[in-house]
């Protein structure tokens, strides 16, 4: 299998729904001819014309607002934020509106919307295009929240997110989008709502999603040198959450440890773990679940403090140790 | 393109009919309200039914609009059922959104009353999302996005009168400037000379009219769904109006004069228009107090229907039903 970056994996993702479906669009910013501030839209305008790739100004509240009521109204809006950091103005249209409209109407109208936007640290780009905001959606019902941490995830699930009837925020980490990792060519979709195993093991599972999940495989590796066998289990899907991979996965290895770039207090590991403790997996644990998180600061500019802020191999091994 | 001079008396009469079972309906809630009937708020439009009724008579069927909290009289007017808002309003399954939405969120697709946000000019973009809906299947019909006075000062109005310029968007904006948002008066904090023109600022064509004369505003709206069909670009109408009662349940309108009312009842709209159907032989007074009672009746008679049935729990919407319409949350591609 070919590999190609992550954002190859979304662009092929938009090409070939668009193809499908002429329903579906593209909206958002620098999204034409520049091919979106990541390169996501490459090639689109030139296919599909200006009435399906709608380009627009930095009006962010306003142009996801036009995606609910575009959606509502028989369209499948593929709303492009240039980074996630910018969903904090955009929280109005998804939070009060494309995930209550179906409830407030009494099911007579869908939202079939996807919120799409770069996600994470990494790149120097400081405190206000890099961080976490996967908690501003993860608590409202009626949103799915997906976090994949490859190409292939990222193709088949943005795929079914498109065909999906329910709003979906959809993250794509900025160093997913350039690493290279295979990538599924044609008609290739994943089930929301479904963990994958990424790596096979025995005394530790692992519980991550997005870019951590790389750095978790890394760790991985070097704890098989020293003998330490870890299972790694990416949600890929946040909301709804896939508990009973994650207890199936503690049920064998006895011992876990979450990892997520965002800061921990009000994290999603809280929920994560409260979940393990609420099912039967809970007494097959002989040692307290860790977590790794992103520390309790914004993500700096400088190199030196942007990478130990968030997780890293070191202190996922460290974390792994202590539970055994 | 018909004029409100071209109606007939018998269309006349109708709108006539609307609005008076608009007031009738919003009346009744007063009352309920009163007796704490009603489980939730809500905000009535009393005063502004030549606003409503004018808007829905003068566009196409087909056209969608999407209003605000205060959508009561643009339900009526689109068509909608009032059993099914009396269901709504006292949260039976049998109501609209089936008692999920309740006052502030009605909702009636057949009749392309699309939805109703309570976020004060949040249903801008939204409407804009609708026109974008009709361009993209290239009809020829227009979204209407109902606001009000507040929400011409929210930055979403702002950015969606730009959208729909440069977007090119079949989208008519209907401000109902009713002088006040909760307490805050207009006049206080509407900055330069009017709303419409910030409208005309973004190169939007826009009119300020008298919302309480029902010919104004069918007039009006009629040349700007007109010009938005053949032009293919946004319209703001400033429809100039007074909220009557006060802001929501709660509102004990401390902030104003009782006398202030009494001289804006002056210019009811309902009056105005009676008084010119009497002038010109086409109804009597009589008729009008019959058609009033007629009016009453209907709507009180629904009313209390479904006040029987709320207070004997009989037709409630449950917990389980309503989980069924949270967003399949279970995930899946279809």
């Amino acid at each position: 299998m070919k590999k190609l970056p992550g954002i190859c994996a979304v662009n092929e993702a938009l090409h070939e729904e668009m193809l499908r479906d002429e329903n579906v669009i593209v909206i958002g910013e620098d999204i034409g001819v520049y091919g979106g501030g990541c390169g996501a839209t490459k090639g689109l305008i030139e296919k599909f014309g200006k009435e399906r790739v709608i380009e627009t100004p930095i009006s962010e509240t306003a142009f996801t607002g036009m995606a609910v009521g575009a959606a509502m109204t028989g369209l499948r809006p593929v709303v492009e934020i240039m980074f996630a950091d910018f969903m904090s103005l955009t929280v109005d249209p998804i939070v009060n509106h494309a995930a209550k409209l179906p409830f407030m109407s009494g099911g007579k109208l869908t939202v079939p919307m996807v919120m799409r936007a770069p996600i994470g640290y990494g790149t120097g780009a400081a405190a206000q295009h890099s961080q976490s905001v996967e908690h501003l959606f993860l608590n409202t019902p009626g949103i799915t929240v997906i976090a994949p941490s490859c190409s292939a995830d990222i193709k088949g699930l943005l795929k079914s997110a498109i065909r999906d009837d329910s709003p979906v925020v959809f993250f794509e980490h900025k160093l997913i989008n350039k690493s290279e990792t295979p990538l599924p060519e044609g008609d290739y979709t994943i089930p929301i709502g479904k963990a994958d195993i990424k790596r096979e093991g025995s005394d530790v599972t692992i519980i991550s999603y997005l870019n951590a999940v790389n750095t978790c495989i890394c760790a991985a590796e070097k704890l098989e040198k020293e003998g330490i066998s870890a299972e790694i289990v990416d949600l890929r899907t946040l909301r709804p959450l896939d508990i009973e991979t994650i207890t199936k996965s503690i049920e064998k290895t006895h011992r876990a440890v979450i990892v997520h770039d965002a800061p921990s207090f009000g994290g999603f590991g809280g929920e994560i773990l409260f979940q393990i403790t609420e099912s039967e997996a809970y007494k097959a644990l002989k040692a307290p679940v860790k977590r790794v998180c992103g520390m309790e600061m914004p993500i700096a500019y400088a190199k030196s403090v942007e990478y130990f802020s968030v997780p890293n191999e070191e202190n996922i091994i460290k974390a792994v140790k202590e539970t055994l | 393109m018909d004029r409100f001079d071209d109606l007939s008396s018998g269309e006349k009469i109708i709108l006539l009919k609307t609005m008076l079972l608009s007031r009738a309906t919003e009346e009744k809630i007063e009352q309920l309200n009163s007796q704490k009937a009603l489980h939730g708020t809500n905000h009535l439009c009393i005063g502004q039914e030549a606003s409503h009724t004018g808007l829905c008579a003068a566009i196409d069927k087909n056209d969608w609009i999407m209003a605000t909290h205060r959508g009561h009289g643009f339900y009526i007017a689109k068509g909608g059922s009032i059993p099914a808002f009396w269901a709504e309003m006292f949260g039976l399954s049998e109501g609209c959104c089936k008692g999920l939405g309740g006052s502030m969120h009605l909702a009636d697709i057949d009749n392309r009353y699309m939805c109703s946000s309570g976020v004060v000019a949040a249903g801008v973009p939204i409407s804009a999302g609708m026109a974008l809906s009709l361009k993209n299947k290239h009809s020829n019909n227009i979204a209407v996005s109902i606001l009000g006075d507040g929400a011409s000062n929210q930055g979403m109005t702002f950015e969606t009168m730009n959208l729909a310029v440069v977007l090119e968007l079949p989208m008519l904006f209907y401000c109902e400037n009713n002088e006040y948002a909760v307490s805050s008066r207009s006049k206080k904090f509407v900055g330069g000379e009017s709303i419409s023109k910030r409208a005309e600022a973004f190169g939007i064509e826009s009119v300020t009219i008298d919302g309480n004369d029902i010919q104004a505003v069918y007039d009006a709206v009629k040349t700007a769904a007109e010009y938005i069909r053949t032009n293919k670009k946004p319209y703001f109408i400033e429809a100039t109006t007074y909220r009557v009662s006060g802001h929501s349940r709660s509102d004990k309108k401390c902030y104003r004069d009782i006398t202030e009312e009494k001289q804006r009842l002056e210019n009811c709209p309902i009056k105005r228009f009676a008084q010119r159907l009497v002038g010109l032989g086409i109804l009597t007074e009589n008729e009008i107090e019959k058609m009033t009672a007629e009016a009453k009746e209907t709507t009180n008679k629904e009313a209390d229907k479904c006040r029987k049935l709320f207070e004997s729990n009989t037709s409630a919407t449950t917990l389980d039903e309503a989980l069924q319409y949270v967003s399949p949350a279970s995930g899946g591609a279809k």
